[in-house]
């Protein structure tokens, strides 16, 4: 499709010529996780990356979200080149301007609903601000009632609604899923997708998600595949 | 460390104080550290020698006898006081404690029906709770203690007494009767006991020139002042094993004086005292070295009225005709004798072989001191009976002399 | 599977080196504890064993004076007895070395000199040099030293020493070098040989002894010859064997010994939490290891070997650096413990340490069966469940939180139970305090989990600081109750001992207050108090009397005495007829307007309350005491405070004592100035007017001054432990911050992910460190104030018959607790680091 060319201001997510390369334990074989990947995704943009597992695709994303640097290239968020900055302000790119939602959830047994919602916000030091916040989005998910329960009693389904709650608190240019479905059955799967997807939308957010369902990934406005680290921009097998 | 070992320490020190280390010191009439020395020159005076001598280093009075017992039991027993000298005066300490001498007491009773031997054996200081020498009535010095003295002066005639052993309640004491000596001992832990009234049947006699008894070679030897009794009648009780016997027999009595040690090439002596069948009394001594040859000998015969001549080395001769090894020990003392006295040719076999006093007291003190009979030439009929001292024999230590 | 033991135990040390290394410490410091307690103990009473061999050797009995006076005449009868192989006569006294490096009493030189009789026949075989035996006797001062204290002091023989002997100086000689300690290792070096003459000279009592020591004959029956020298010597001897001796001694040291013992016992506790909650965290953070093993078929059995198997080399490691440490540490407070031991018990100081074998074995045997004992519940649990459930997460957090209410419920049982058995009669048993303080500190940790639930459950969290921190403590409550619970048993130790230490130095400083109300006191500078001899000159006395300035002075004389029942207590005589008697001794019992008068007048005496409560003896009942004359019975007019660690003593008019007991000697004399006068300016005149050096003459202020320091060095031995144990619990605040850093990575991962910078982490972690202390500060606290009122009110009252005014250290609690804080801060600062560095990367890994 659209071949990217040069960094555009209103890109969202902006790769340039990244790999990323793993040591590994055998000497003088290291493992490409990611090889010069080349892309851009525009503002507003929704993007499902498939593959399989170990093609690299979680390694994108951790590089996406300025958790884990690469070896080799240029990933920009808003056009700001995350390798030129220092640890501090990648965190702080992290805090305002990704939201993340995971495979396994990753919420805090110990923190109710809506606390687990907030945490991003406390971190980020604007607790009491975030409350309204929060009870929106739960609102919105369909767990308005449930915000004081602990989260070990919700179920799969609810738990991943919470995360993408939590994910989109600090109102993300960019929101990233890894394999949010992974963990829940297809009918609840296909549930959680579409919530993603709506919310993605009234947030005005761009969303990027790896998923291994060719099924969810048709949902996106472009579908990329990734195999072995090479990402293909134009899969004809979708 | 205890009390105990430390004692034992110190006495180690104070018989290592009478090891032979120096010969005489050339004639004077005191040590180098200032004991009083034996000289040729004594002037003695009676009874009151029979008592103490501070001022010199060593003193003893030592008497052995036979003894038979009414059913036909016969006994040879010893009975020795030494006094080791500390110090030349009482020392000046606030302290009842405070002491001059040391006073050894040894005795020994043998059994010559059963062939047992026993020693006794105690060691106190001089110090009015356990032991004393009294001065003579005559001599008493006012800076004695009060306690000491209001005893002795209920006792004028006795010349030292000591506490018994350990275990045993009484005192051992000598006495001077007027014409013999008087001992008592006991010790409950050994089983005997002697009670024993000696009277002279001959008079004093002084062995060597003037008393005065020369334990080396040469023109100052080694010496001390000493004088026997060889003949004392005796009478008295001895108690054996419960049984109280009625006894009586001779003794031999001696008093030796003096402060001077062996020489250093001396490594011993034998002695001997032998009451003859015809009335004589003989005297030997020998002093060995240490490969056991004759360093120095002497000897003293009394005949039977009392008339003293006195022995040169080459006028008498011992020959060892047998040796025993103690089991105690492990020394090997010569066990009879062939002697040679001017034309007299006599056996000398001891009635025990095992007459040996082995003291525990101090470490390394034991030696042989034992009741022989004494044999004609043929080595058959009766000829006297004595007792034989021997010293110096094994690693072991003596009194000095 | 021992293959796999060895692969993966290495594994592991290598995967958690700091957390291996904090729970190997952390056994090593409760095995150090222990040992070096254990060590301590027996070498003080060692120490009086090795000093009473030394003097007393192997004797069968010894035979002993009921009255201040043991005539050396009794010799010749205990002689003359059946079955006596030998008999000793021994004089004992206490000397100070005169010279400028020793003048104060801090570093004072105190010798041992023992009088003994040099010719005592013995059968010991002998090794010694050959040297002038007379001059033992025949020179004044000859004594023997050891090359120790000799080369120590730079003395060579020939060489004068002045010393000390109750107010006289003396002059001795060093005469020769025996080496005691070759022969008898823990014998003092301090000791020094002399003969019984000599002794009595330097005593200035010829004719006394302070004991016979009776060696029997073979085959002699004990009981029997003691029976007849009892009969032969009559009522004012004791004769007792060494064990008698013994233990009496060990009955003083009791309590002391006792008190050392729980404390090390506590150390161990804590050390065991460590060990326990250590074991526990490494498994949970293995279970999914464990879970695999179990799914790939191997057995319950080989689990729980292969989790015990680590546990024990985890212990060994623990055991084989604790061992070294607590000798060490046992070494380096010997001193301590031993300066304990003369102030308390005026017993001789510890000379050496003794360490037998037995005592490493058990302090090994107690870290590494702790090690095991802590880890086979968890070890158990672990093999037990099965596979899945050891792969699923949560299960082992919730476990704990669902117990917390029940836990909290047993500790409440086991508290209640205690207090109540306590009132209905447990009280009457002496030991009963114990049972109370152990109950308190076996409450306390199963209050725990329930208590931090309680207190961070309610916690309204609306940011990512101190309160998420506390919160997130709350959520973990597998590990962080283990480390509060450690915390606060560590904590209620400190707490309750400052509030009785504290409470007893203010009541003891009031008693001073009252008691010592003399300007200027004046004692034998050898002498270590009642029961020692040392002694003032009556002329000194006079002449102190006639001093410029001086409008009073109180004399006083104490010394052992025994009960008709044979029970040794200090008596003391003292001027009962000045006017300032009656303020020196405060009342418990009886009227001071006329127990006094009749103490003066009467014969009647007063008891201390310590022996009052041990005997039972109070205003109108009698105390009867051996005296020269045989038995006499005193009326008691009244009972003093007093605070006396040898169980107490009996007071009485210097007259009634003299007349008794025809004894004359003074220990003390207590001058009083004229209005006006400085106590220490008159103390200068008279030490620059005094011919006698040999006086401790101390003023007014110097006394409290010195009485509250002694005290302080008493406890300053409690006070260590109570470090040790903050330490071992302050370690475990590490190592659960450490586990928590390692197994919450994921979670930890997460905060990154969201965007928490590093410094919010560590903050995090500081945070839960705080937390922790703070928790273990509210707990410990509240457990410390019981502990408090146990050990003043129950615990010392039983052992020592002490009346104890409670006394809050407010400022020392604030002290204490912002140590606590703090500490539990720095301990958190290396595993919050920790926690910083882990990566966002690491998400999903944990649970995945």
């Amino acid at each position: 499709m659209n071949a990217p060319t040069a960094a555009k201001i209103d890109d969202a997510l902006q790769f340039e010529g990244v790999s990323k390369v793993y040591d590994t334990d055998v000497p003088g074989a290291p493992r490409h996780a990611l090889r010069d990947a080349t892309f851009r995704v525009p503002a507003g943009r929704r993007v499902a990356i498939v593959g399989r597992s170990g093609s690299g695709k979680s390694t994108l994303l951790h590089l996406a979200a300025g958790i884990d640097i690469p070896t080799g290239g240029h990933v920009r968020i808003g056009g700001r080149d995350l390798g030129a900055m220092s640890e501090s302000e990648r965190t702080r790119v992290r805090r305002h301007e990704v939201g993340l939602v995971f495979q396994f959830f990753h919420l805090l047994p110990h923190l109710s609903v809506r606390d687990n919602v907030l945490l991003p916000a406390w971190i980020a030091g604007n607790g009491t601000g975030a409350n309204d916040r929060a009870a929106d989005l739960l609102a919105r998910v369909g767990l308005a009632d449930r915000a004081g329960d602990p989260v070990q009693h919700l179920s799969g389904g609810e738990m991943q609604r919470v995360a993408i709650c939590r994910a989109l608190l600090q109102k993300p240019r960019l929101l990233l899923a890894d394999e949010p479905t992974g963990n829940l059955d297809d009918a609840i799967g296909t549930a959680v997708m579409d919530l993603l997807m709506t919310m993605a939308e009234d947030e005005n957010t761009t969303l990027v998600y790896v998923t291994h369902s060719r099924d969810f990934a048709r949902l996106a406005d472009e579908v990329w595949e990734i195999h072995s680290g090479s990402i293909d921009l134009d899969p004809t097998v979708v | 460390m205890t009390s105990r070992q430390l004692a034992a320490l110190c006495l180690g020190w104070l018989c290592a104080g009478l090891l032979p280390a120096h010969a005489a010191d050339g004639g004077a009439d005191r040590t180098e550290d200032g004991w009083l020395r034996a000289s040729p020159q004594y002037a003695w005076s009676f009874p009151r020698d029979h008592w103490s001598h501070p001022g010199y280093r060593s003193e003893w009075w030592y008497l052995t006898g036979h003894l038979q017992a009414a059913d036909g039991r016969r006994f040879g027993y010893q009975f020795t006081f030494f006094r080791v000298g500390l110090l030349q005066e009482v020392p000046d300490l606030d302290s009842p404690w405070g002491a001059r001498d040391l006073l050894m007491g040894h005795a020994a009773l043998t059994d010559l029906s059963s062939g047992e031997h026993h020693f006794s054996e105690v060691l106190y200081r001089a110090m009015p709770l356990l032991a004393g020498f009294p001065e003579a009535a005559a001599h008493k010095d006012a800076a004695a203690h009060k306690d000491a003295a209001a005893q002795e002066d209920a006792d004028p005639q006795l010349l030292a007494w000591c506490l018994a052993p350990a275990g045993t309640s009484g005192r051992w004491t000598l006495h001077f009767n007027g014409d013999g000596f008087d001992l008592r001992m006991m010790d409950a832990g050994a089983g005997f006991a002697l009670d024993l009234s000696t009277t002279a049947d001959k008079p004093l006699v002084f062995q060597g020139p003037g008393g005065f008894s020369a334990k080396a070679k040469g023109p100052d030897p080694g010496a001390s002042q000493y004088y026997s009794f060889t003949r004392l009648r005796t009478s008295g009780h001895v108690v054996l094993g419960g049984d109280t016997l009625a006894v009586d027999g001779s003794s031999w009595m001696d008093k030796e004086f003096g402060s001077d040690k062996l020489a250093p090439r001396q490594a011993g002596w034998d002695w001997f005292s032998l009451q003859l069948a015809d009335g004589r009394d003989i005297m030997l001594y020998v002093l060995r070295d240490a490969d056991g040859a004759i360093d120095h000998a002497s000897g003293t015969v009394i005949d039977a009225a009392g008339g003293v001549s006195y022995l040169a080395a080459d006028e008498f001769a011992i020959e060892s005709t047998a040796t025993w090894t103690s089991p105690h020990t492990g020394a090997v003392y010569p066990s009879g004798w062939t002697l040679r006295v001017g034309d007299v040719s006599l056996v000398v076999r001891p009635l025990l072989q095992d007459q040996e006093n082995v003291g525990q007291r101090v470490g390394d003190l034991f030696y042989w001191e034992g009741a022989v009979q004494v044999l004609d030439d043929d080595g058959n009929s009766h000829a006297g009976s004595g007792y034989v001292e021997l010293t110096g024999y094994g690693s072991g230590r003596r009194p000095g002399i | 599977m021992l293959r796999f033991f060895g692969r993966s135990l290495a594994a592991h040390v290598r995967g958690g080196r700091s957390l291996f290394a904090l729970t190997v410490f952390g056994v090593a410091l409760g095995v150090a504890a222990v040992l070096a307690i254990q060590i301590i103990n027996r070498s003080s009473l060692a120490a009086f064993e090795g000093s009473m061999q030394a003097v007393s050797g192997e004797a069968d009995l010894t035979i002993l004076g009921r009255t201040p006076s043991l005539a050396d005449s009794l010799l010749p009868v205990v002689l003359g007895r059946p079955g006596v192989a030998a008999a000793l006569p021994l004089v004992r006294l206490p000397a100070a070395v005169a010279s400028k490096a020793h003048a104060s009493r801090a570093n004072a030189l105190f010798l041992d000199i023992i009088g003994v009789d040099f010719f005592t026949p013995v059968r010991l075989p002998w090794q010694g040099a050959p040297g002038d035996l007379a001059a033992a006797l025949g020179q004044r001062g000859w004594a023997a030293f050891t090359p120790t204290l000799a080369q120590q002091q730079g003395w060579t023989v020939g060489d004068s020493v002045r010393v000390w002997v109750g107010s006289r100086e003396v002059c001795l000689v060093v005469g020769a070098l025996i080496d005691f300690q070759s022969l008898s290792p823990l014998a003092s070096s301090k000791l020094v040989v002399v003969d019984i003459a000599q002794a009595q000279v330097l005593l200035g009592r010829p004719g006394f002894v302070n004991q016979i020591d009776v060696v029997l004959a073979e085959g002699a029956d004990r009981e029997r010859v003691a029976a007849d020298l009892i009969t032969q010597l009559g009522a004012g001897v004791r004769v007792v064997t060494p064990q008698q001796r013994s233990t009496q001694t060990a009955g003083l040291l009791a309590a002391f010994r006792l008190n050392l013992t729980a404390l090390s016992l506590i150390s161990l506790f804590v050390g065991l939490f460590l060990v326990y909650a250590a074991t526990q965290a490494s498994l949970v953070r293995r279970r999914a290891e464990f879970g695999t093993l179990r799914s790939l078929g191997a057995s319950r059995g080989q689990v729980l070997a292969l989790i015990l198997g680590e546990v024990s080399v985890l212990g060994l490691l623990g055991v084989a650096l604790g061992l070294p440490l607590g000798y060490w540490s046992a070494r380096a407070n010997v001193d301590v413990v031993s300066i304990a031991l003369t102030n308390l018990y005026l017993l001789d100081e510890i000379a050496a340490v003794r360490v037998p074998l037995s005592l490493y074995a058990q302090a090994a045997a107690i870290g590494i069966g702790g090690a095991v004992l802590g880890a086979l519940i968890p070890a158990l649990d672990m093999s037990r469940r099965d596979p899945r459930a050891l792969l699923s997460a949560f299960t082992m957090h919730e476990r704990i939180d669902a117990l917390a209410p029940r836990l909290a419920q047993l500790g409440i049982g086991i508290l209640g139970l205690s207090g109540l058995w306590f009132v209905a009669g447990g009280q009457r048993w002496q030991h009963a305090g114990f049972v109370l303080a152990v109950a308190l500190l076996a409450g306390l940790p199963l209050l725990t989990p329930w208590t931090i639930r309680r207190l961070t459950g309610p916690l309204r969290v609306n940011g990512f600081g101190l309160g998420y921190s506390l919160k997130s403590l709350g959520a973990r409550l597998q590990s962080s109750a283990f480390a509060v619970a450690a915390l606060a048993v560590a904590v209620s130790m400190l707490v309750g001992i400052s509030i009785m230490v504290d409470s007893f130095r203010d009541t003891l400083e009031v008693w001073i207050q009252t008691t010592v109300q003399a300007d200027i006191y004046v004692s034998p500078a050898a002498w270590r108090g009642p029961g020692e001899e040392g002694y003032l000159d009556r002329d000194l006395a006079r002449q102190l009397a006639a001093w410029p300035g001086v409008l009073a002075v109180d004399r006083l004389r104490s010394f052992a005495a025994y009960t008709e029942q044979d029970e040794r207590l200090m008596l003391v005589g003292v001027d009962v007829g000045l006017p300032v008697a009656s303020q020196r001794f405060s009342l418990l019992l009886g009227d001071p307007a006329t127990a006094f008068q009749r103490v003066h007048e009467e014969g009647f005496v007063l008891v201390g309350e310590t022996l009052a409560r041990r005997k039972n003896l109070w205003v109108g009942d009698e105390v009867r005491l051996y005296t020269p004359a045989g038995i006499r019975a005193f009326p008691i007019a009244g009972v003093y405070y007093d605070y006396d660690a040898r169980g107490g003593g009996v007071l009485m008019d210097l007259r009634t004592l003299s007349a008794h007991w025809q004894d004359d000697a003074l220990n003390g004399i207590a001058l009083y100035l004229q209005p006006g006068l400085d106590a220490d300016v008159v103390v200068d005149q008279l030490r620059a007017a005094l011919p006698v050096e040999a006086l401790d003459l101390l003023s007014n202020r110097r006394l409290r001054t010195e009485a509250i320091n002694i005290f302080d060095q008493t406890f300053a031995v409690t006070r260590l432990l109570q470090g040790i144990s903050l330490l071992i619990a302050v370690c475990g605040v590490a190592l659960m911050l450490l586990v928590m850093a390692r197994e919450q990575v994921s979670e930890l991962a997460l905060y990154r992910a969201l965007g928490s910078t590093r410094r919010q982490i560590f903050g995090l972690f500081v945070g839960k460190g705080l937390g922790m202390g703070g928790l273990g500060l509210v707990l410990g606290g509240a457990g410390g104030v019981i502990l408090a009122l146990i050990l003043i009110f129950v615990i010392n009252r039983a052992y020592f018959g002490w009346t104890i005014q409670l006394h809050w250290p407010w400022w020392s609690f604030g002290e204490q607790a912002l140590t606590i804080l703090a500490t539990s801060v720095a301990a958190s600062l290396y595993p919050a680091w920790k926690a910083s560095r882990t990566p966002a990367t690491e998400l999903g890994r944990e649970d995945s």
